[in-house]
């Protein structure tokens, strides 16, 4: 028999795992579920073990994740960076766009309300040498627009006259306040007549040739145009008497504080003509 | 002695790698088996005895952390481990194609075991996770080959 044993030593091993095992499955059968001591020993060796590799690898991937994976981040948040300032000037756009809409609308609104055709246009320059002279218009002839048109702005206010050159695509306008600019109007209130120079020095016009004798001119004074000069029509209004004086001459040095607003004329429109030439 | 302590070196090495393994993808797990590899290729190395006794300590490990049968593992990688040591001998793995053939059925043995006890023993039967399992002998065999060069290679340096 030990020869038996020692000739077929791993035999004989193998055998004895195996019953030990089979044993092992059978003192399982009258626990049921319940682990025997053996598997719970077993568990509670290893088990630390495995928590211990699941906080190692947990470290690890969170180590990935916080540091090492960060170069994909900053990757990302370039992109998005990128992406808002995109965005941020589109949307810039956009608002620009609606407000240009919204102020072209109450500008049209406003013109209807005179009674004239007309045409909207947007400005693009201004006068390199002075503000105060000319604008130019994003308007020309192929929108209709001929020399003399009155332009006003989103109040219906007069702010100037289309002059000459006229592309096919762009307008001079000259505007009141120039020096070489000459309006007919008259006082809204007294209907005192006189012509509306500009000073090219500022926001201010001259109301002029009212004769120093006339005592119906007053500051607060509301001037329209005329419409005697032909060119702009009657009715428009023009600026408001800021200073009268008189000075010894013929005729009463009279300040006009015109209605333009440098500041917010962004858009305006020209007043076109009947196929008579007339308003 | 020695064998001993490499025996549990390789035991403690296979659970941590499955270990590692589970956290990072459970269903790797169903294609890969650590504990065939380290097992098949113990049997190979040191013997169909060792292998036998190693395949039982990985074997009834899988088992305590499984709700299956309690030694049902056991008993496969028993006969896995033992069978690797006793066929080894038989016929010689040295060239590269032989080893991957032997690793290849010595997979195919184990996971064949294993679903034939399963099937006996657990009526729920086999997480087969869309043929996932039946890779595992394809993916035992090229694992356990490199595993038994990478021993042979630094086996002979340490020679040397």
């Amino acid at each position: 028999m030990p020869r038996f044993l020692k000739e077929h030593r791993n035999i004989v091993i193998f055998a004895g795992l195996l019953f030990a095992q089979f044993v092992l499955i059978s003192l399982q059968v009258p626990l049921g579920e319940e682990p025997s001591y053996f598997e719970k020993a077993l568990f509670v060796c290893f088990s630390p073990i495995q928590r211990a590799v699941h906080g190692l690898v947990q470290g690890i991937e969170g180590l990935w994740n916080r540091y090492l994976y960060l170069r994909h981040v900053e990757t990302q948040n370039r992109e998005l960076r990128d992406d808002l300032f995109r965005l941020t000037q589109k949307n810039l756009a956009l608002e620009n766009e609606v407000a240009g809409l919204k102020e072209a609308r109450e500008l049209a609104n406003r013109v209807a309300e005179l009674g004239h055709p007309y045409v909207i246009a947007a400005v693009i320059g201004r006068d390199a040498s002075n503000v105060y002279k000319s604008i130019l218009i994003n308007r020309g002839a192929r929108n209709g627009l001929r020399y003399q048109m009155p332009v006003v702005d989103k109040s219906g206010s007069l702010i100037g006259r289309v002059i000459n050159p006229i592309s096919p695509g762009e307008a001079m306008v000259q505007l009141i306040t120039d020096d070489d600019s000459a309006v007919g109007v008259e006082s809204a209130t007294s209907k005192v007549q006189g012509i509306l120079y500009g000073d090219a020095k500022g926001e201010r016009c001259w109301f002029r040739y009212v004769l120093a004798t006339n005592e119906q001119v007053a500051e607060g004074d509301e001037l329209v145009t005329s419409g005697f000069d032909k060119i702009y029509p009657p009715g428009l209004r023009v600026g408001v008497i800021s200073s009268v004086r008189t000075d010894g001459s013929l005729f009463k040095r009279i300040a006009v504080r015109p209605h333009l607003n440098f500041k917010e004329m962004r858009l305006v429109a020209v007043l076109t003509r009947n196929s008579d030439g007339g308003f | 002695m020695k064998t001993f302590m490499k025996g549990v070196a390789v035991v403690l090495g296979a659970f941590l790698v499955h270990a590692a393994l589970q956290q990072i993808s459970a269903p790797v797990l169903l294609g890969m088996n650590v504990f065939a590899v380290a097992v098949i290729v113990f049997g190979l190395v040191k013997g169909e005895t060792a292998g036998a006794l190693i395949g039982m300590a990985c074997g009834l490990l899988v088992d305590s952390f499984s709700l299956g049968v309690f030694g049902l593992s056991g008993v496969t990688y028993t006969v896995t481990g033992f069978l690797s040591g006793t066929i080894s001998k038989k016929i010689h793995v040295l060239a590269f194609g032989r080893l991957l053939a032997f690793m290849g059925l010595m997979g195919v043995v184990n996971l064949g075991l294993w679903t034939l006890l399963s099937s006996v023993f657990l009526p729920g039967g086999l997480p087969w996770k869309g043929g996932l399992l039946l890779i595992q002998p394809l993916i035992t065999a090229v694992l356990g080959t490199c595993v038994t060069l990478a021993y042979r290679r630094l086996k002979a340096r340490h020679e040397r």
